[in-house]
């Protein structure tokens, strides 16, 4: 299992150097902003950054995602979380552009539950289909936030806050999938999925 | 913070080459395009960034000049979400086309760069030479990074960064024409 994992360090520039520098990057037009702009530019990126988080069923589906990647293995585990948050800001786009959509909260809910019922079931399509799958699903969760999305001010720093936190989710998905990798880690995943699947229930079922 | 405010020998400069990192749109569209010419090998992954700096450049003159583009703040988003989408694909452009869009994303850049209120001073052309200093520095910065990354998930890595960054164009991009329209 983890002699198909790739090696994690070589060249120069050490992984922590990467993540310091870029971390270190991320940190720059935050502090600029939050002077240069006053209050809404700062603002605009933790209501964005707080806005994925904000309902659980948002946190369930994305975290689902990072969590069937990791048990998808290779190349699921990075294709999807690179997917959904395109496909989701596309979804965002038809939202603030007024498109309707029927049915959102309840596509949610169901996205929660089908989600945690292909982890649980442990099931393997091809990439392909999973791929649809995650992207009809983001496609609700993106309309979602497009409606509640602000006017002009602080759009970029709020679309920024946005796709971090959602990217954020996933990752936190991944990294507990990556249990699936002890002995009886895939066991784990799938109790997860599973439980992942009955709180979809339950949301879906307050929405009937 | 005392620099922005120009008090300083220097000012100009300093607040010039800080203007691509203290921007979302600018430090964004900038991170997906080095990334993606680092990505592209030799020689795009150097012709790419010299020729965004040098649009950038003569942009930032002309807007000095006293030109003004409506829109440019559009085609920043726009380019955000080429170059993110660009970066997460891999996709490597025929050169004419490459060159053309990094044109155009450059003049772009160029044009907003010196339109904030930083640009207000009175030696308009040290801010110019500083701005230009820092998006090079800055596109140096990162392709340096990404050059040496080699390891599968650092490669990983940048294409999702490629990803969210266009995830942001498309969202910012929307807002803008909500917003502006």
């Amino acid at each position: 299992m983890l002699a198909s994992a790739p090696r994690l360090t070589s060249g120069p520039v050490t992984r922590r150097q990467l993540v310091l520098t870029l971390a270190l990057l991320l940190l720059i037009p935050l502090r600029a902003l939050a002077h240069e702009a006053g209050a809404s530019a700062g603002a605009g990126f933790l209501t964005g950054f707080m806005h994925p988080i904000r309902g659980l069923d948002h946190v369930l589906a994305m975290f689902a995602i990072g969590l069937w990647g990791s048990q998808l293995g290779m190349p699921g585990i990075w294709v999807l979380p690179v997917a959904f948050p395109l496909v989701m800001a596309f979804g965002g786009a038809l939202g603030i552009a007024g498109v309707p959509l029927p049915g959102t909260e309840l596509g949610i809910a169901l996205s929660v539950v089908a989600l945690g019922s292909v982890i649980a079931m442990n099931l393997r399509p091809p990439l392909a289909a999973a791929l649809a799958l995650a992207a009809f699903f983001a496609i609700f969760h993106g309309h979602a936030h497009g409606m509640e999305l602000p006017g002009k001010t602080g759009a970029i720093a709020f679309s920024a806050g946005f796709v971090l936190a959602t990217g954020l989710i996933h990752l936190s998905g991944i990294g507990v999938g990556l249990v699936t990798h002890l002995p009886r880690g895939p066991a784990l995943v799938r109790v997860g999925g599973g439980a992942i699947a009955l709180s979809g229930l339950y949301l879906a079922a307050q929405l009937v | 913070m005392v620099l922005l405010h120009g008090s300083l020998a220097m000012g100009e400069l300093y607040s010039g080459m800080l203007q691509p990192v203290l921007h979302f749109e600018s430090l964004l569209s900038i991170l997906a395009l080095a990334l993606w010419a680092a990505q592209q090998g030799e020689p795009l992954s150097w012709q790419l960034p010299v020729a965004f700096a040098g649009a950038a450049l003569a942009a930032a003159l002309v807007t000095l000049a006293g030109v003004a583009v409506p829109g440019a703040a559009h085609v920043q988003s726009a380019a955000m979400l080429a170059f993110g989408l660009l970066l997460a694909a891999k996709r490597r452009l025929p050169l004419a086309l490459a060159l053309a869009l990094v044109l155009v994303a450059g003049l772009a850049q160029g044009h907003v760069g010196v339109l904030g209120e930083e640009a207000a001073t009175r030696r308009p052309l040290l801010y110019v030479a500083g701005f230009a200093l820092g998006l090079g520095l800055l596109l140096f910065h990162v392709e340096n990074l990404a050059f040496r990354a080699r390891a599968f998930w650092l490669q990983v890595g940048m294409r999702v960064v490629g990803s969210w960054i266009a995830a942001v164009g498309v969202l910012v991009s929307v807002l803008a024409l909500r917003g502006g329209a």
